[in-house]
């Protein structure tokens, strides 16, 4: 047996531009030079064999991954066959070639593109690579024409329009509309998934998004019709844009998600693949299984003209210990780089030894990479007033905390601590509470341990250990910017006590102690109180309560009925009224960034009940049940439940 | 939001850095080499990680070489094999990584250029 080969290429007519077959053979003893039903011409004097090279030195990988090349030598029969192919347009032009022992299943060799072609002797001589030479064409496409719009001004005229996918950090936008202080940072045709920081010399701004408006260039028209808050910005990722609320002081960047496309991709892996299939490739073959090796968010920012696919996928994957080859089909795979995990265990010849590579002390890796390094003058200080003119700090009002206490000062409920309320500070009228300093200055009137607390964005709470006077004061300090604003929370502590006596001989009674509800059925909220009638022979029952949910999960929204009785001393108990009463306002419990805010809630059931005999005792009771069994939480009751005869 | 200094810091380099070290090449002194490389990730942790596998494959010291093998081995580009010659180093099995793979010099054979640990 021998070995036979069989080449199929389709150069182009260079009139039309359309591709032309050609089959050219060589090799074997006895087949016919025949495959699937065409006829091939011989002449193709060398089988395919292929040499390829990563690059590599004395720090790591140079960043090349060289294509596989082979050289194929064909000799024409005749002149008349080898003025068919003189022609003809070779470079670039698709090509396969399929090769094996004869009388064996041919296997195909390679799947790729015309390198380069020449005639030297009589011969055309073709190098063929892989199909890693159809990366080698650049990524960025034509530049802003500077003709308007999204073209950008005049001055942008020949500007690149960069590309990014995944997670891509402080990338600078360059100018494209400066009447309207619209800015770019990409390419407005592919866009960005994501604008998620606006920087004007490094200080960043509050952003506010415009949503795809159905075009281009409807988004970009109301882009410009928008208005940024003060000190920050409105941004259009879907079309690579913001717009600055001044012109910026210093260089204005960004920190984005790059392209969607078909979806969003933020793994080396899958970038990698989303790059390849750009290029006009397949989708990475082994891709879930290299997403599991490199799992972490990464991205990549191309902006210079010149860099190609290939060289981006290089950049992206030799960084993170990857290699990509291209099969002899097309398909395309990622390994890793290292010395485990041997595939092949084979004999050898030594031939000569290359390199000697020295051993490599330390290696210091960059990462979350700034795009636009800033200098020494392109970084705020501060907000200086000279930078935003109108912007003015101002710290929300908190309204007055009171809490409820029983005769002897202790805060009853004692669900009502902790509390927290939410201190905001503002700038121009945009919280800034995020960068903002906050610290107690002092709390006279608050005592225990650790009574009082304030969390990084200005959730000030006071600790279920505060003992609470009757009259107290929070005194916050905010400081941001070089200014600090101070913020004073009042608290008042009032007592539970009963009402006066009855009239005409009347008694009145009263329960500061009420149990909490925590299901849907009525449960004894006031003891069984005893209440003398007065010479009109009727009750006077009053609840004026303040309903506490603990700032504590689940949170929720947790209303309460409550209903009064009454019975003669020993006999049997009538309720009032026809049906239990719903709170006014129900108490509710909200989870904020781990804080749990409280709104007390409001009850007030106050009925008479008439047609009682006159100075008489009667016993009478307040209860009370949840709305709804879920969320699980006992409502407890600040106040006091009274009766009055009279 | 004003500028705080770790974010001031950070916009003024080309990026957080960690680094790898290997202990092993203080004996070396000047003759090992220190080098930079900016990194796709965003995290400390990937970084951290990255760090670690390149240390592996970048810390001791290294030779690249050309040996032959039988038949075309052009597939094994960019893969780690185990090679056996009669030669130091490799008699009783090497470990190396290919990174470049020639099969039209010898006919029948296939040139591998490895590059080979030497520790």
């Amino acid at each position: 047996m021998s070995e036979i080969w069989f080449m199929r290429a389709w150069p182009r007519n260079p009139a039309t531009g359309a591709e032309v077959a050609i089959r050219l053979a060589g090799g074997g003893s006895y087949t016919p030079y025949r495959l699937a039903g065409e006829d091939y011409w011989a002449g193709l004097a060398s089988p395919p064999r292929f040499s390829s090279r990563l690059g590599f030195d004395d720090r790591g990988w140079t960043g090349r991954n060289t294509p596989e090349t082979s050289a194929l030598a064909y000799s024409p029969a005749t002149a008349a066959r080898r003025d068919q192919l003189l022609p003809l347009v070779w470079k670039g032009a698709r090509v396969e070639i399929d090769a094996g022992e004869e009388g064996t299943v041919l296997v195909r060799e390679l799947t790729g593109e015309i390198a380069d072609a020449s005639w030297r002797d009589g011969s055309l001589v073709l190098t063929v690579a892989d199909l890693s030479r159809r990366y080698d064409r650049p990524i960025l496409g034509a530049p802003f024409a500077g003709t308007g719009g999204l073209e950008g001004f005049s001055g942008a005229a020949g500007r690149q329009k960069r590309r990014s996918w995944g997670r891509v950090r402080n990338i600078e936008g360059r100018l494209l509309d400066p009447a309207n202080n619209i800015y770019e940072f990409g390419d407005p045709a592919t866009g960005l998934r994501d604008i998620t920081a606006l920087r004007d010399k490094g200080r960043e701004g509050p952003i506010a998004t415009i949503a795809w408006a159905g075009s281009a260039a409807a988004t970009l028209t109301a882009l410009i019709a928008s208005t940024p808050a003060q000190g920050g910005g409105t941004i259009a990722p879907s079309i690579a844009c913001a717009k600055w609320w001044t012109q910026p002081a210093g260089p204005l960047t960004a920190d984005v998600q790059g392209e969607i496309g078909a979806s969003y991709v933020a793994t080396v892996p899958s970038i990698a693949s989303r790059l390849i299939v750009l290029a006009g490739g397949s989708p990475i073959a082994n891709l879930a299984t290299a997403d599991g090796w490199r799992s972490g968010e990464a991205g990549i920012h191309v902006e210079d003209a010149g860099e190609t696919w290939a060289a981006a996928i290089d950049r992206l994957t030799l960084r993170a210990s990857l290699l990509w080859t291209v099969d002899p089909a097309g398909a395309v795979t990622l390994s890793q780089v290292t010395f485990n995990d041997p595939v092949a265990s084979l004999q050898a010849l030594f031939i000569e030894r290359e390199a000697t590579l020295p051993p490599m002390s330390s290696r210091t890796l960059l990462y979350r990479l700034t795009h636009r390094q800033h200098g020494d003058g392109e970084i705020s200080a501060a907000l200086l007033p000279a930078d935003v003119a109108s912007a003015t700090p101002s710290i929300d009002v908190v309204a007055p905390l009171s809490f409820t206490a029983n005769v002897a000062g202790t805060i009853s409920p004692a669900e009502q601590l902790p509390k927290t309320v939410k201190l905001t500070r503002r700038l121009g009228g945009v919280d800034v509470s995020g960068s903002t300093v906050f610290s107690i200055l002092e709390h006279p009137g608050i005592t225990g341990t650790s009574p009082v607390s304030i969390g990084p964005t200005g959730e000030l709470t006071i600790a279920s250990t505060a003992v609470i006077a009757a009259t107290a004061t929070i005194r916050v300090r905010t400081q941001r910017d070089g200014f600090p604003l101070d913020a004073a929370v009042t608290i008042t502590r009032t007592t539970s006590s009963s009402s006066g006596g009855g009239s005409g001989g009347g008694t009145s009674v009263s329960d500061a102690s009420l149990a909490g509800v925590s299901s849907t059925s009525m449960s004894d909220m006031s003891d069984v109180l005893t209440v003398k009638t007065g010479a009109s022979g009727q009750i006077q029952l009053a609840a004026s309560l303040t309903p506490i949910a603990a700032a504590a999960a689940p949170a929720g929204v947790f209303a309460v009925y409550t209903r009064w009785r009454y019975r003669p001393v020993g006999g049997s108990w009538t309720e009032v009224g026809s049906t239990d009463v719903l709170n006014l306002a129900s108490a509710t419990v909200e989870v904020e960034s781990g804080y749990y805010y409280t709104t007390d809630g409001e009850v007030v059931n106050s009925p008479t009940v008439t047609g009682l005999s006159a100075n008489t005792d009667y016993e009478v009771q307040l209860r009370g049940r949840r709305g709804t069994s879920t969320p699980s939480k006992t409502v407890n009751f600040a106040g006091s439940a009274v009766a009055v005869g009279s | 939001m004003s500028v705080d200094a770790a974010t001031a810091d950070w916009l003024r380099s080309p990026g957080l850095r960690v680094t790898a070290s290997n202990a092993s090449a203080a004996a070396w002194g000047d003759l090992a080499v220190t080098s930079e490389v900016r990194t796709p990730f965003e995290a400390e942790t990937d970084a951290v990680a990255e760090g670690a596998r390149q240390i592996a494959f970048l810390g001791p010291p290294r030779v690249i070489e050309a040996l032959s093998v039988n038949g075309r081995q052009g597939a094994l580009r960019g893969k780690a094999i185990t090679i056996t010659a009669d030669i130091e180093g490799y008699r009783t099995g090497a470990v190396v990584f290919v990174i470049g793979t020639d099969e039209a010099s010898i006919p029948g054979r296939t040139i591998l250029r490895v590059i080979r640990r030497l520790a």
